[in-house]
């Protein structure tokens, strides 16, 4: 039962029949998304074991072509897929091979890396990182400084990337390194695949202030990488990294984790008996009618890429959105929940447990990664709105 | 601002330059801190403990608006002990109180040598002491508070109960039989929940009972609020100064990222909240040395710097970016020191509403 083979002979509807029925009966109740941790992420063992199993029943890839090993799914029916994800409560995972990576090589990879990498992302045997921002390169990226060195048939490595979200869970990095000094920055930088256990890598954990070691810098001492490991052609791998970026940023401004957020809110003002409340009604009414709108403007873009459009910069837009709507609504919830707002780690409230410092802290991030909301804002203005670059002209 | 203030002030940043140490809180989120007792101690022989004792109970006669000043250079700091709860607060309500258990604790207080808290608080966004549950019977407490911080082991408890005729306020050993009680972490500090089982309490009789008793804990409620607002307005500006440097420092695109006008707009902005709510606490001072009427002032204050510390921390963290989301950079913690201090003694809402209710009030008259 629940088989996805040949989803495309499915009607929408049917196929979000059966990607339900199938998360209802799979997913583990204990690992689902709740109050206590209404952004759960599954990492390392846990998010292997789980994305096997998914594999297992054919759910894995979405968006990968079949010739790959993965679902071939249209961009409408990716879109089921991942709103029965939020329906069921499903934890994230972090899975950057599968969305990030593995579409990078099928558009820009060799054949022998399409071939040797992208199978073993489907398997989980590699789990990848992401390895592009430096101590002194974050919102300014193209000013990195990792170095790789042409030597025979190898590059050598030397720098260090930092904000390195899993790391320690992953066997491979996925870096932009520089390869050659040019007048232009983003000039001169190269992608290069690298496995964490060559010789030469230190991995130091980060704690954030949820208290979960979750980002990490990576030490390259004299790094030796083979030179086939180089994905497109050399100096050109910020072209490789932007092929993607606008599908990053649909998947980064969907209203799944507000609506998460929203459910807390929701919990919280019932169990705080606070329904009669008008002032914190009113506060709750005008946030569920913000991510009520925002889902509407998600869709309607996301209909358009589904009907043939291409992501474009005003998809920007989103993540600036969704990530201060859940900034508002988990700020809702740290305040309407008073003296229980300043708990740090697990509390009572009511029937329901929680952790409102979690949610509070966790949320915090989202407007800062994946570009900082302030340059995606100067995106939007000027390629959006067609307005002039700042006086102080950058790079 | 005077000359003991300015000493005081002068003395507490040496102090904390010295002394303080925010390395030490970081490692251990979501377990309850205990006080850091040879610091507290320090306190004590600097002078700082019990400011507000009344002369009789050998205190200095110094009073709320010097406290403001620890209060407020504290808050700069993220400086973790619980000088509000465990000093201030105590000393004005003992300062009501003529017995000599008063006196003994007062000592206990100045000298640091136990930590004494106010017990006031049943319920969950509570405001006012006036009606407690918690019983006293035959010398015995019986009931719950909660929220309750800076409880240690061999600390005092002062309660506020009922007894036959009314209000009262008892003192109770923390480790006393019939107390259990769960610690959770809060802030950079912990607050407890306490049950009260017929747990007998210290002196044998009320530290202060009826009128003497209300009016105490309300002159108690009152002190903390505003110098919490001092505190909570410290934070803020600890954090606008630790941003400004950051900004300054960091670069981006060949150039501070100070230099970009969307961060000097915000940066501005967060300056004039900041002087906003240091208008409001000091006003609410003035009002509570005035001694009638400061309801409105000081609601509005404890409201007005809760929200302006929430907003500076969440900005800052924003401007220092991925840094800002580490333990290891300072800047979260003092968002964690606001996100207790938000709510501890009345949330903004709620001061708010009683903020409006008083004007609303006076005005009819
Ligand atoms: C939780 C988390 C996970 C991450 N995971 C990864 C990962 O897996 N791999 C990876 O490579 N990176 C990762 N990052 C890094 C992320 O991409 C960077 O944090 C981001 O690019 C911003 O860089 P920065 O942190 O150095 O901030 P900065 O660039 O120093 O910015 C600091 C502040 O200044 C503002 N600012 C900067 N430039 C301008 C400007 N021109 N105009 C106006 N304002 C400006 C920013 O918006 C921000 O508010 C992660 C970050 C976080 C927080």
């Amino acid at each position: 039962m629940s088989e996805p083979a040949h989803p495309d002979r499915l009607s929408d509807e049917q196929f979000r029949e059966r990607f339900r029925a199938w998360l209802a009966a799979n997913y583990p109740a204990e690992l689902k998304q709740d109050s206590h941790r209404p952004f759960r992420r599954l990492r390392g063992d846990a998010a292997v074991a789980w994305l096997r199993r998914v594999r297992q029943a054919g759910w894995r890839a979405p968006a990968w072509p079949r010739e790959y090993g993965g679902m071939g799914l249209s961009f409408r029916k990716q879109l089921i897929y991942h709103e029965e994800l939020e329906h069921a409560g499903v934890a994230r995972i972090i899975d950057l091979g599968e969305t990030q990576l593995g579409p990078t090589l099928i558009q820009c990879g060799s054949e022998a890396q399409k071939a040797h990498y992208l199978p073993r992302i489907l398997s989980c045997e590699d789990v990848w990182c992401q390895g592009y921002s430096e101590p002194g390169a974050g919102s300014d990226l193209a000013s990195l400084r990792t170095s790789a060195v042409r030597e025979g048939e190898a590059f050598i490595v030397n720098g260090q990337k930092i904000w390195t979200t899993h790391a320690t869970d992953s066997t491979h990095i996925f870096t932009l390194v520089r390869t050659g000094k040019f007048a232009k920055k983003q000039q001169g930088i190269s992608f290069l695949l690298i496995d964490l256990a060559t010789p030469g890598i230190t991995v130091r954990p980060i704690v954030n202030l949820a208290g979960e070691d979750e980002f990490c810098e990576v030490f390259f001492d004299n790094v030796r990488v083979p030179a086939a490991q180089l994905v497109g052609e050399l100096d050109q791998g910020w072209t490789v990294a932007k092929a993607l970026l606008g599908y990053e940023r649909i998947w980064i401004g969907s209203p799944a984790l507000a609506g998460k957020a929203l459910e807390l809110a929701r919990t919280l003002v019932e169990e705080l008996a606070l329904t009669n409340d008008a002032g914190v009604m009113d506060r709750l009414a005008q946030l569920a009618a913000d991510l009520h709108d925002y889902r509407l403007l998600y869709a309607e873009i996301c209909d358009s890429i589904a009907d043939g459009g291409k992501p474009g910069p005003d998809v920007s837009m989103l993540k600036v959105y969704a990530s201060e709507l859940l900034h508002r609504l988990t700020e809702f919830n740290q305040e309407v929940a008073a003296e229980s707002g300043g708990i740090v780690g697990d509390a009572r409230i009511g029937g329901a447990l929680t952790d409102l410092h979690w949610q509070f802290m966790m949320a915090r991030p989202v407007t800062i990664f994946a570009g900082a909301n302030e340059i995606q804002r100067d995106i939007l203005a000027k390629t959006v709105l067609g307005l002039p670059a700042e006086a102080s002209a950058r790079n | 601002m005077d000359d003991i203030s300015a000493m005081l002030r002068d003395s507490a940043a040496d102090f904390l330059e010295g002394r303080h140490d925010l390395s030490r809180l970081k490692g251990s989120i979501g377990q309850p801190q205990p006080v850091d007792r040879a610091l507290w101690r320090e306190m004590g022989e600097l002078g700082w403990l019990g400011l507000e004792l009344p002369e009789s109970l050998g205190g200095s006669g110094m009073g709320l608006r010097e406290s403001t000043v620890l209060a407020e250079q504290f808050g700069r700091s993220a400086f973790a002990a619980p000088y509000v709860a465990a000093s201030l607060m105590p000393a004005v309500l003992l300062s009501f109180a003529g017995t000599p258990g008063a006196s003994e604790l007062a000592a206990a207080l100045q000298g640091g040598d136990k930590l004494l808290t106010l017990a006031w608080q049943e319920k969950r966004d509570q405001l006012d002491a006036d009606a407690p549950l918690a019983r006293l019977q035959d010398g015995r407490v019986s009931g719950c508070k909660v929220f309750v911080p800076a409880v240690e082991d061999d600390g005092v408890l002062l309660v506020s109960v009922r007894d036959g005729s009314g209000l009262a306020v008892v003192a109770v050993a923390a480790d006393a039989s019939g107390v259990t009680r769960e610690d959770f972490a809060a802030g950079l500090g912990a607050v407890s929940t306490l049950h009260f089982d017929k747990t007998p309490i210290l002196f044998g009789a009320s530290l202060l009972s009826g009128n003497t008793a209300q009016m105490a804990l309300q002159r108690t409620l009152d002190a903390g609020r505003v110098a919490l607002s001092a505190q909570l307005e410290g934070l803020g500006s600890g954090m606008l100064a630790r941003t400004l440097d950051y900004v300054k420092g960091r670069v981006q695109f060949g150039r501070a990222i100070g230099s970009f006008q969307v961060i000097h707009h915000r940066c501005v902005d967060l300056y004039i909240a900041a002087q906003l709510a240091g208008a409001s606490w000091r006003n609410a001072l003035r009002a509570y040395e005035g001694g009638e009427d400061a309801g409105a002032a000081i609601s509005a204050a404890k409201a007005r710097c809760a929200d302006t510390a929430q907003r500076i921390g969440r900005e800052a963290i924003q401007m220092h970016g991925a840094m800002g989301f580490t333990e290891e950079a300072d800047i979260g913690l003092y968002l964690r020191a606001g996100l207790q201090a938000y709510a501890w003694l009345g949330t903004p809402l709620q001061h708010r509403r009683r903020f409006m209710a008083i004007e609303a009030e006076a005005e009819h008259v």
